[in-house]
């Protein structure tokens, strides 16, 4: 990977210290609840669950090889998460009583299997989410209009002359609000999402 | 400024503009961009678009907030890869927010309104349901129906509009959750709950009844609750599009995919057995039916018929019984088992008549419900109906229990309040005295007020602490005012007493004095002779009961030994004597009641949980009596510094964040069944490792004054980089 890179990934190989913790909670921290509670989990118990995951990440990194595939750190953290669920189900023994034990079973599996529906969900949640949390941290990084701009273009789907006539600011700056900004955002989301990856290609 | 490159190639400005070019190069073409017009017109033209580009538009749907508020994540990100349809992007009146839900009918947008700078929010129809000319004439049609009607139970739809081939229905802006999303996330819900979103459902019903329509299609999904506690009914006048639409989808692949999906009526839990026949017949007691279903479901946590295919469904809603709610739960009492099987009857003659039967069957079955022996039933009003009113003040003493942990030496908490705030206020101790008092004390005009102290003195083995109040009107200030309640007088502009108060064999002096003109009471003073010891403290409440609730403030306070002797105060020793003597005899007494009150609270917290940045201590829930004119407030205390966070009542939510803590809070109506998160922005690592967390949460009984409280604390039992583990210690009182 690039010398300068963002990347939290690297970020977290060379120094697991504090403040690439405190990345990879927020960035991971809103994803994980959502399927702990897809996956029954109550909220109450949901952030020890939110915090062994991460843990478990933080420990085990040095373990991840990337091994250049696009999308195999999401994938690993799905085998984390899987395996915390099964044992907290097990720990526990609180499974919810309207379901059966098979059912939760039956689903976890289905999360587990790189192929099935389930985990194309996972994929594309996991990517969806932790974009909206790189983009929360971006934003601190960038002028006030910058960000607007790029917003109002890249997430809103408008038009730069729109968005620079509606803005008051000249078509020049929309264009380079928009091109930085989302340099950033690859730059940071390389090696978590998939679309960010191998996107050097063409130079 | 460096000379305008060669312009780039338009591979590489699509490039560019995706930010997809190294970083080197990229800076390079920004130079370029900055100053040449023709190239920032070719990327316009390019809109280039790539997987990474599609992704950011999703993300950027997705709430901002998403550590936060955890409803959020589920109800409001549905999310899909579709866009904006560009129609409704571009539309000259409304400005589209974002997407915030999906349903059968197709996509709800938040949007607002140009022009008015309203928030509203779009339901944007599927085209399928408007290929015929009538199908849209139809939609136009009913949608002007519901746009007549106007309640606080039902969401207003305000129009019918059109957006190139779009058309959508525009309607009130709710924020909250609906009822299918909230038993998913809970479970089943408590039965004064559901009983009371159901009443109020009814209630809307009733009004559309009034109007001549009948909404059709009345399902968990459909019932909004907003963070007020009020259910809104949805989709008014739009669920008689669906059957019709089927029937004018000519074409197969249209009708193929309506049905297919389940598209239009979801599937049939909660429909009626004459509207599943033929949906021409469905009237106002079909929607009854459906009500009365969706009853069952909030109490059984599913609904009447959950297995099977729709067939199934469709014949056990016409010939079978549900699983009765008797064997699901143990605290539903018959009458309410009454009640469902009544609006669920087979045949519609069998039910109750009209939506407002229901809700007089609900309603005065909430009330003997929530009415304990011996209290009041005013107090029990359930909170749809009830504004909290000011209200007589009866005198109390109150033992506070347990410990009160620790506050800040010198040090107080003022808070300003609408129309009532402490302005300033000062402690002392010394020799044998220790008080509390507040000065400068501003009332508002007109409105009545009570002041009330506290002071506790944990000497000993046991700590005690006494409560003087007073209820006055403004008008009457000079005059007599609530003496008889409370056995204090004013006098002139001093309202005072001073008596010997036995408390536990020890002796305790007492004195208390209000100096006050028209509106303002300019110093209160409670002075309390003996000798206090480091756990001695105080507080001075300041209640102020408005025409929209009772707030209070207060000041604490600690007494190191080595103060200086406080302050002489006169007073008027006739009138002191008859309090004292009444708190005196009091006190063994409520003793008994106070924990009488407190025993059905219970509170259970989860653990502390540190997230990056903040501090998070999440969902506490207090499951208590029904809130009614009760007050709740929470206080986070880091490392004994009090801080008020924030009050509420089971009707209205307010926000009173100061310092560094932010409060997310919610009150159900019907029960006291709080959610609280509080944050803290950035601890510091290390000493948050010194740290300990003191979350008191305190109800305040409007009527009786009567406080209780429950304190938890949390020091960290490990702390490093990489874990946070806290210690919990829970101190009920």
């Amino acid at each position: 990977m690039n010398e300068t890179s963002l990347s939290l990934l690297d970020h977290l190989r060379r120094s697991p210290e504090s403040e690439s913790w405190d990345r990879l909670t927020k960035i991971y921290a809103p994803l994980i609840r959502v399927w702990l509670r897809k996956y029954d989990v109550q909220d109450s118990d949901a952030d020890d669950l939110v915090q062994e995951v991460l843990l478990a990440v933080a420990t085990d990194l040095d373990k991840f090889e990337h091994a250049g595939q696009p999308g195999a750190f999401r994938g690993w953290l799905k085998a984390i998460l899987v395996n915390r669920l099964r044992k907290f189900w097990r720990s526990r023994d609180r499974r919810p009583q309207a379901r059966g034990d098979s059912e939760l079973d039956a689903r976890l599996a289905q999360l587990d299997d790189p192929a099935s529906e389930m985990s194309q969900i996972w994929n594309r949640e996991h990517d969806r989410y932790v974009l909206r949390q790189l983009l929360a941290l971006a934003e601190p990084h960038f002028e006030p209009v910058t960000w607007k701009a790029f917003c109002r273009v890249a997430l809103e789907g408008l038009k730069p002359n729109v968005v620079a006539q509606d803005m008051g600011i000249s078509l020049n700056a929309v264009c380079l609000a928009k091109s930085r900004v989302t340099r950033r955002l690859r730059q940071e989301s390389e090696g978590l999402i998939e679309s960010s990856s191998g996107f050097f290609a063409k130079s | 400024m460096p000379k305008p490159t060669a312009h780039p190639s338009r591979e590489e400005l699509s490039a560019y503009s995706l930010g997809q070019l190294p970083e080197e190069r990229a800076v390079a073409i920004d130079t370029h961009i900055s100053q040449c017009e023709p190239c920032c017109e070719t990327i316009v033209e390019l809109s280039s678009e790539d997987t990474f580009a599609g992704l950011l538009q999703e993300a950027g749907r997705l709430p901002t907030d998403l550590t936060l508020d955890s409803d959020c994540l589920t109800a409001k990100s549905s999310l899909t890869s579709e866009h904006i349809p560009a129609p409704l992007a571009e539309h000259p009146r409304y400005e589209i927010v974002r997407l915030i839900g999906k349903g059968g009918m197709g996509d709800v947008y938040e949007a607002r309104h140009r022009m008015m700078e309203r928030t509203v929010a779009l339901k944007v129809i599927k085209q399928e349901l408007m290929r015929k000319p009538e199908a849209v004439d139809r939609f136009h049609r009913e949608v002007k129906a519901a746009a007549q009607l106007a309640h606080p139970n039902v969401v207003t739809a305000y129009d019918a509009e059109q957006a190139g081939d779009i058309h959508f229905m525009v309607m009130e802006f709710v924020a909250g959750v609906d009822l299918s999303q909230m038993v998913n996330d809970r479970g089943a819900l408590p039965v004064a709950d559901a009983c009371a979103y159901i009443c109020q459902a009814a209630i809307g019903l009733q009004h559309a009844h009034e109007r001549g329509m009948v909404h059709r299609d009345i399902k968990p999904h459909n019932l909004m609750v907003t963070s007020d506690g009020t259910v809104k009914i949805l989709d008014f006048g739009l669920a008689s599009l669906a059957p019709k639409a089927v029937a004018d989808a000519d074409t197969v692949e249209a009708r193929g995919d309506l049905t297919a999906a389940g598209a239009i009526m979801g599937t049939p839990d909660f429909i009626s057995p004459e509207q599943a026949n033929d949906a021409r017949k469905a009237d106002i007691r079909s929607d009854i039916y459906s009500l009365g279903a969706t009853l069952y479901f909030l109490l059984a946590g599913r609904p009447p018929f959950a297995e099977g295919s729709v067939t199934q469904k469709l014949k056990s809603h016409a010939q079978a019984e549900p699983k009765p709610l008797k064997s699901l739960r143990d605290d539903v009492p018959p009458e309410l088992v009454a009640i469902v099987a009544k609006m669920t009857a087979k045949a519609p003659e069998a039910r109750f008549q009209t939506p407002a039967a229901v809700a007089e069957a609900l309603e005065s079955l909430s009330q003997n419900l929530q009415s304990p022996p011996k209290k009041p039933a005013r107090r029990h009003v359930p909170s749809w109906k009830s504004h909290i009113r000011p209200r007589k003040v009866v005198a109390t003493l109150m033992l506070v229990l347990g410990v009160i942990a620790a506050v800040v030496a010198y040090k107080f908490y003022f808070s300003a309040t609408d129309g009532f705030s402490i302005v300033s206020g000062g402690a002392g101790s010394g020799g044998d005295g220790w008080y509390v008092s507040a000065g400068s004390t501003y009332l508002k005009q007109d409105e009545p007020g009570v002041l009330f102290g506290m002071c506790e003195n944990p000497e000993g083995e046991r700590s005690f602490s006494y409560v003087v109040l007073f209820r006055h009107e403004v008008e009457e200030l000079t005059g007599v005012s609530s003496a008889s309640n409370t056995g204090l007088q004013f006098d002139g502009e001093t309202a005072s007493i001073r008596d010997g108060l036995t408390i536990d064999g020890k002796d305790i002096e007492l004195d208390l004095e209000m100096q006050m003109d028209r509106h303002d009471i300019t110093s209160t003073e409670l002075v309390i002779n003996g000798k206090p010891t480091d756990a001695s403290q105080g507080r001075l409440f300041l209640v102020d009961l408005t025409s929209d609730g009772v707030t209070w403030n207060q000041v604490n306070v600690k007494f190191p030994q080595n103060l200086p002797a406080p302050e002489e105060v006169v007073g008027d020793t006739k009138l002191a004597s008859k309090v004292a003597r009444q708190i005196t005899e009091q006190v063994a007494n409520d003793n008994d009641q106070v924990r009488k009150f407190l025993a059905g609270v219970t509170v259970e917290t989860s653990d502390l949980a540190l997230t990056s940045e903040d501090l998070l201590v999440g969902e506490w829930v207090w499951i208590g009596p029904p809130p009614g004119s009760d007050r709740i407030r929470l206080t986070l205390a880091p490392n004994g510094t009090f801080d008020l966070v924030q009050w509420s009542t089971g009707q209205e939510i307010r926000m009173q964040a100061t310092g560094t803590y932010v409060t997310n809070f919610s009150v159900s109506p019907a029960q006291l069944d709080l959610d609280a998160t509080i944050t803290t922005p950035a601890p510091d690592r290390e000493k948050t490792a010194k740290q300990k967390f003191e979350l008191i949460v305190e109800l305040l009984d409007v009527d009786t004054l009567r406080m209780s409280s429950l304190e938890s604390e949390w020091r960290p039992k490990t702390f490093d980089k990489d874990s946070w583990i806290w210690h919990r210690q829970e101190n009920r009182t």
